[in-house]
C-alpha cells in the first residue's frame, strides 16, 4: 500500500497548489487552533469548507492565472460506521475529494478533522502515523498493483513499514487478512498478472484492510468489475464493515450501487456539494434538479416501469470557467434571474437534508 | 488476446477453492512445450486452410446467396462458431449461436465480459481479427430486401459494399474509434463518398444534415472540429451520426453508452429510440447493463461462455427469467428503490473459453444444479413461441419440440 501512497504524491502540481492560494487563510487558521463550531461528537470524519484547486494556466514566471476549482467549498461529516456515497458525473471532483481528504493531495484551503484532529496541519511524520488509519480503495485493479511483487508481499508491506506486527509474525498475519478477503492461501506467492480483475480487487481491498484502517476511501471500486463480480465486491465490502466496524466514503457513479451500499448520499456538481441527506431521503425526494435529473436517467431494469425522465441539455461546463451563481443554472429546467448571479447557500431544510437551491427559501 | 488473459487467470476458481496440488503440476491449464508446439502447429496449419479460402478471387453469387428462413428477419445467426486460434489452444468465443434480428426491432444482447457477445457483432461485419479469428462453421444470413446473403460465406470485396452502407456499427469507445488526425466532417464525408458516389459539396451537406439529425448544435462548428476538441457525449454523437449517414438496414451498437455519464447515456439512448423510428431500421444492442436493455429492447439474447443460454421477448426475460444464470443475472444487480439486504451472488467466475467440456458451462456456478446437468450440453427448450431456454431443469414441461441444436 505504501508504494501506491508514495507513487501518487510527487505530481508537481499538487505540492505547489497550497503555497500561493489562501497563504492568507493558512495563516488565520494557525491563531485558531480549536475548530470555530464545536465538533460533532458522533463524527469520525468531519469536512469544513474544503477546497482543492489546481492551477489550469500559467503566466511566463510560473504564477497561476486560472484554477481548475476541482472542489469548492465541501463540508459533511460522517459517523462512525456509516457510508457515505458520493456520487455525480465525470469530472465533477468525486475523486480528488476523496484524495484530499486522505491527504494524498494537500488541500488548498479548508478543515478535515480526522477523529477530532485537523489533518491538514499535521507535520508529516504525524501524518505518516496516521496513515495506517485511513485507507484508499483505487478505481483500476489493473494499474494499482505493482506487477513486480507478488501478492504476499504487496499485502505485507505497508504492514511491515508501520510495524503493525512483528516480523516474525508477518505472513501469517498477511496469510490471515487475505483468508478474510476470500483470497485461498497459495495465492501468497503469485503476482497480480496472474489474477482476474474481481481477485485483482480483492487484494487491493486486502492491502487496504491489512492496516487495520478506521476509515477507508472506495473510489469506484466496482466500476471495472462485472456485474456479477460486481455483487461478489460490493458483498465483500459489507462484511468487512460489519466486521471491522469500517467508515466507508464510497465514491461512483452507479447510483444503484450508492443506494445499496450508503447510509448518506452527496450529489457532487462541478466541484460543489448540491445536496447531502440519508439515502432514504434523497431517492425518495431528492430537491435539487440536478439530483432529481440524475436519479431519474438511471435505467431500471423493468421493461414496464418506464420512469417520467429529465433529460438535461448539453455537457457538464468547463470547470475552469464555472458558470456564475448557481453553477448548475446553464443547464438547469427551473432556472430563474437570481441563480445566474448569486450562489445558493447550501442549507439544512430538515432531518438533515441540505441542499444548495433557490427553489427554496434561502434565509 | 483477450482470451489468452483469461486462460491465465482461470485456475483461481472461487472464493475458498480447495488448494491445488502445487503451483504449476495443479494447474489444468499448464502446456509442456511439446504441447504448445503442437497447438501452435495445428492452430498454422487450420489458420492457412481458412486464409486460403478467403482468398479465392471470383466467387461466384450464387455460392454466398440463401434463403430467409423468415422474410421478416433482417439477420440469422445459424449455429454460428467463431474460434480464435491462441498458443493456448483453441478458444470458442462463438460457439453455435442461433437467433434472428425481426425487421424493425431492437434486440438487446446481455452478458459479461469474455462471453462473446462483441465477436457475434464482429462476424457479422466480418471483422474479426484475422488470421487467429476465424468463423468456421454456421452461416449469418442477411436480408437485402430481394434476396439475402451468407455473410459467413462472402468474399471481402463484396462485403465491403455491405459494411457502412447495409450495416453500421456504434462502437463501444468513442474516445478511440475517431481517427485522431481527421476532422470529424472528414470522417463523415468518407463514408458517404465511398457508398454513394456524390460530389463532395453534396457529401458535406449531407453530413452536416447528420450532424444535426443526431441533436448537434452547432452543425457546421464540429464539421471542422477535431475529435479531441468534442466532449466525450458529443463524439458519440458523431459516431452515430455516421452510423447513420449511409441510411443502414441494421445498426450494431456495441456498447454505445458504457464510456459514458448517467445524464449523458439517456440522452444518448433517447437519440437511439428516435432515430430508429426515423428510418425504420433495425438495432442490435449489445450491452451489460440490464437497466439498458430493459429501456430499449423489444427482444433480448442472453449469452454466456460463447453460447445463447436463453432468448425471449424482454416481458418474458425481465418478468420470467428462467435459466439459472439470467436470474442470478438480474438479482446480482442493486436497484434504485428496491432494497436488499444483502446482494445475491453468483459464485465463481466465467469459465475458460479454451477446451470447454461437454456439460452445461454454467454447471460450476449453478446453485440449481440436478443430477442431468452432468450430462452433455442441454438443448433448447421451446417455453412460448417466443423464448428458448437452454437448461435441463425446463425440459420435461417444454417437451421435445424446440430442440434446436
Amino acid at each position: 500500500m505504501s508504494d501506491i501512497l508514495l507513487e501518487e504524491k510527487p505530481e508537481s502540481e499538487q505540492v505547489q497548489a497550497p503555497e500561493y492560494e489562501l497563504a492568507g487563510a493558512e495563516g488565520a487558521a494557525e491563531e485558531a487552533t480549536a475548530p470555530a463550531e464545536p465538533l460533532d461528537p458522533n463524527a469520525l470524519l468531519e469536512v469544513r469548507h474544503l477546497k482543492k484547486y489546481f492551477p489550469a494556466k500559467k503566466n511566463f514566471f510560473g504564477k497561476p492565472l486560472s484554477f481548475v476549482k476541482a472542489v469548492d467549498d465541501v463540508s459533511f461529516k460522517i459517523a462512525k460506521g456509516t457510508t457515505l456515497g458520493i456520487v455525480g458525473e465525470s469530472g465533477c471532483g468525486k475523486t480528488t475529494l476523496g484524495r484530499t481528504i486522505l491527504r494524498l493531495q494537500s488541500a488548498t484551503g479548508g478543515e478535515i478533522y480526522f477523529d477530532g484532529k485537523d489533518i491538514n496541519k499535521l507535520k508529516t511524520a504525524e501524518m505518516n502515523a496516521l496513515r495506517p488509519q485511513m485507507q484508499i480503495i483505487f478505481q483500476d485493479p489493473y494499474s494499482s498493483l505493482s506487477p513486480r511483487m507478488p501478492v504476499g508481499e504487496i499485502i505485507g508491506e505497508a504492514v511491515a513499514q508501520h510495524k503493525l506486527v512483528p516480523k516474525a509474525e508477518l505472513k501469517e498475519y498477511v496469510l490471515e487478512v487475505m483468508k478474510s478477503c476470500g483470497l485461498p492461501y497459495h495465492y501468497y506467492e503469485r503476482y497480480p498478472h496472474e489474477f482476474s480483475g474481481g481477485q485483482r480487487q480483492r487484494i487491493c481491498i486486502a492491502t487496504a484492510l491489512a492496516l487495520k484502517p478506521r476509515f477507508v476511501v472506495c473510489d469506484e471500486p466496482v466500476s471495472a468489475l462485472d456485474v456479477s463480480i460486481q455483487a461478489q465486491i460490493i458483498n465483500l465490502l459489507k462484511d468487512m464493515q460489519e466486521k471491522m466496524g469500517l467508515t466507508y466514503i464510497f465514491i461512483s457513479h452507479d447510483l444503484s450501487v450508492v443506494e445499496h451500499i450508503s447510509n448518506y448520499v452527496g450529489v457532487m456538481y462541478l466541484g460543489s456539494m448540491v445536496e447531502y441527506a440519508s439515502t432514504e431521503d434523497i431517492f425518495d425526494k431528492p430537491m435539487h434538479p440536478y439530483t432529481e435529473a440524475l436519479f431519474s436517467a438511471v435505467p431500471i431494469p423493468d421493461p414496464d416501469r418506464h420512469s417520467q425522465r429529465i433529460i438535461l441539455s448539453g455537457d457538464i461546463p468547463s470547470p475552469i470557467n464555472a458558470p456564475s451563481g448557481c453553477k448548475f443554472h446553464t443547464r438547469c429546467n427551473h432556472c430563474m434571474d437570481i441563480c445566474k448571479e448569486v450562489a445558493p447557500k447550501f442549507k439544512d431544510y430538515g432531518n438533515g437534508h441540505m441542499v444548495a437551491c433557490h427553489l427554496y427559501p434561502q434565509d | 488476446m483477450l482470451f489468452k488473459k483469461q486462460d491465465k487467470t482461470q485456475s483461481e476458481s472461487s472464493e475458498g477453492a480447495e488448494v491445488k496440488k502445487s503451483a504449476h503440476k495443479g494447474n489444468s491449464h499448464y502446456l509442456s512445450a511439446k504441447e504448445s508446439r503442437e497447438i501452435a502447429k495445428s492452430n498454422a496449419r487450420a489458420m492457412r486452410e481458412y486464409e486460403k479460402k478467403k482468398r479465392v478471387k471470383h466467387v461466384d453469387e450464387s455460392v454466398y446467396t440463401c434463403k430467409m428462413q423468415d422474410e421478416n428477419n433482417i439477420v440469422e445467426f445459424d449455429d454460428l462458431h467463431t474460434y480464435f486460434f491462441t498458443d493456448a489452444g483453441v478458444a470458442k468465443a462463438v460457439d453455435g449461436v442461433t437467433f434472428s434480428i425481426p425487421k424493425g426491432a431492437t434486440v438487446g444482447v446481455v452478458g459479461e465480459s469474455g462471453c462473446g457477445k462483441s465477436v457475434t457483432s464482429l462476424s457479422l461485419m466480418q471483422l474479426v481479427q484475422a488470421p487467429q479469428g476465424q468463423i468456421v462453421g454456421g452461416s449469418i444470413r442477411f436480408n437485402m430486401g430481394d434476396k439475402a446473403y451468407d455473410i459467413a460465406k462472402m468474399p471481402i470485396n463484396e462485403m465491403r459494399k455491405i459494411r457502412g452502407k447495409q450495416i453500421a456499427m456504434i462502437f463501444q469507445e468513442p474516445m478511440t474509434s475517431l481517427n485522431p488526425v481527421f476532422r470529424i466532417g472528414y470522417q463523415l464525408d468518407e463514408m458517404v463518398l465511398l457508398h454513394t458516389g456524390c460530389t463532395k459539396e453534396e457529401a458535406k451537406a449531407h453530413s452536416i444534415e447528420m450532424l444535426k439529425l443526431v441533436g448537434i448544435a452547432a452543425p457546421e462548428r464540429v464539421y471542422s472540429c477535431y475529435p479531441h476538441e468534442l466532449s466525450g457525449g458529443m463524439r458519440q454523437r458523431v459516431m452515430i451520426a455516421i452510423a447513420l449517414s449511409c441510411d443502414p438496414r441494421l445498426i450494431i451498437a456495441d456498447e454505445p453508452t458504457t464510456a459514458l455519464d448517467v445524464t449523458i447515456q439517456a440522452q444518448i439512448l433517447d437519440l437511439l429510440r428516435e432515430i430508429k423510428q426515423k428510418i425504420d431500421g433495425s438495432i442490435m444492442l449489445i450491452t451489460h447493463d440490464l437497466g439498458v436493455i430493459a429501456e430499449m429492447a423489444d427482444y433480448v439474447v442472453v449469452m454466456y461462455a460463447g453460447r445463447v443460454i436463453e432468448t425471449g421477448t424482454t416481458e418474458e426475460i425481465f418478468h420470467n427469467p428462467l435459466h439459472p444464470y439470467t436470474i442470478g443475472l438480474q438479482k446480482s444487480k442493486p436497484v434504485v428503490k428496491r432494497k436488499v439486504d444483502r446482494l445475491y451472488n453468483i459464485p465463481g467466475q466465467v469459465p475458460n473459453p479454451i477446451d470447454m467440456p461437454n456439460f452445461c458451462y454454467f454447471k460450476d456456478r449453478c446453485d440449481k444444479c440436478i443430477d442431468k446437468c452432468n450430462g452433455e450440453y442441454p438443448h433448447f427448450v421451446q417455453v412460448s413461441p417466443t423464448h428458448r431456454v437452454s437448461c435441463y431443469l425446463y425440459e420435461e414441461k417444454g417437451a421435445e419440440g424446440g430442440s434446436n441444436e
